[in-house]
């Protein structure tokens, strides 16, 4: 793993899980307000596709591996991380790694992406903060139609 | 009894049959429609179609009135959510999950689901039952104060046993011999009295400390 910045007192190690539309958008986002990122993913064209997008920052790092076994996960180093974010396109895979992180490797700052609302307050009960996409969407969707 | 299983391939779709054929009431969520029209025409209309792990689908499958769920899915992600969602939102009172690896029994048991099965070691045992290997062979763990594992030991042919009866060996402690099984059949007289010999099967209840010497014993 590469070492932290000195420069910037904020940055924190961030794990996120899925190399998909909002993983590699996020951990870019991150990345590049100066927090170092790890993105694991078990497709490794979805990785590669992220190598070719961030080509000069040596705060993202790529893992092939898969965030629900915990193997994969001692070997990201998971127990040294500030903040773990489940962002999969699958609800069971996120639910699945994000609990490993909490209960097995004692996470606190636990994110679970999700976009099926019934589910959420069974996480929540756990102390895993949950987004639901599909929620948003939808929401700004409205906004966006009362506008125009 | 009232149960609701996910997973309507070869494993959901045995389950579901048993049950049926002892009138229980079952119903089978699956995603995939095609697996669902098979089991409908195999076992009628028992199937419901959605996300499994949705608490509306599970609603509409009768989990708030199932005594049992079982998730016997290929996916042990999809699986581990549909009992919590059983446990937590539907209070059914035992949770059955299906898993292929040990990866995830742990998370599994601590998450409060009931029973977590790897089938592959359910296969793997009954492959090496079916090998009559000489080994001894974990059949049931027994949980209690102090737990005790119920085993099969197959006697080899160099065994030091044979041509003894069992009351003239020296057990480790622990150990004690139940059931010899010969040829297929089990011996009625008392096993005290038995005299072993090559390729019985003795049932024997033990603390998993004497694994060792048992082996060295009968093998």
């Amino acid at each position: 793993m590469t070492s932290k910045q000195k420069n910037n007192p904020n940055d924190k190690k961030i794990v996120i899980v899925g190399c998909g539309t909002y993983g590699r958008s996020l951990a870019m986002a991150l990345a590049k307000s100066g927090n170092e990122v790890i993105i694991i993913d078990s497709n490794r064209t979805k990785l590669e596709s992220l190598s070719q997008l961030s080509l000069n920052s040596d705060l993202l790092v790529g893992f092939l591996g898969d965030a629900t076994i915990a193997a994969d996960l001692v070997n990201i180093d998971i127990v040294n991380s500030d903040l773990f974010i489940a962002t999969t396109s699958s609800d069971s895979i996120n639910a699945l790694a994000a609990q490993k992180a909490k209960l097995l490797f004692g996470i606190n700052n636990v994110i679970c992406l999700m976009s099926d609302k019934s589910k959420q307050s069974l996480y929540q009960k756990l102390g895993i903060r949950i987004v639901n996409h599909t929620e948003l969407t939808i929401e700004s969707l409205i906004t966006s139609s009362v506008e125009s | 009894m009232n149960v609701v299983i996910f997973g309507a391939n070869e494993v959901g779709r045995s389950i579901a049959e048993w049950l049926l054929n002892d009138w229980h009431e079952v119903s089978i969520i699956d995603a995939d429609n095609f697996k669902l029209q098979d089991t409908e025409d195999e076992l009628g209309s028992i199937v419901v179609h959605g996300d499994p792990t949705s608490e509306e689908i599970l609603r509409l499958a009768g989990t708030g009135r199932a005594d049992i769920f079982i998730a016997s899915s290929r996916s042990e992600a999809d699986n581990m959510v549909c009992c919590q969602m059983a446990k937590e939102v539907f209070q059914v009172e035992k949770t059955i999950c299906l898993i292929y690896s040990e990866e995830n029994r742990s998370l599994f048991q601590l998450l409060g689901i009931d029973s977590v099965i790897n089938i592959t070691a359910v296969s793997l045992r009954s492959i090496q039952e079916n090998l009559n290997v000489d080994a001894i062979l974990p059949l049931m763990y027994i949980p209690g104060s102090t737990p005790a594992n119920l085993i099969s030991i197959r006697i080899a042919e160099d065994s030091e046993t044979i041509g003894e009866p069992l009351s003239n060996l020296t057990l480790p402690n622990g150990v004690s011999i139940k059931m010899i099984i010969r040829s297929g059949a089990i011996i009625e007289d008392s096993v005290e009295d038995t005299i072993l010999r090559s390729g019985d099967q003795v049932l024997a209840i033990t603390d998993s400390i004497n694994l060792d010497q048992l082996k060295e014993l009968f093998q």
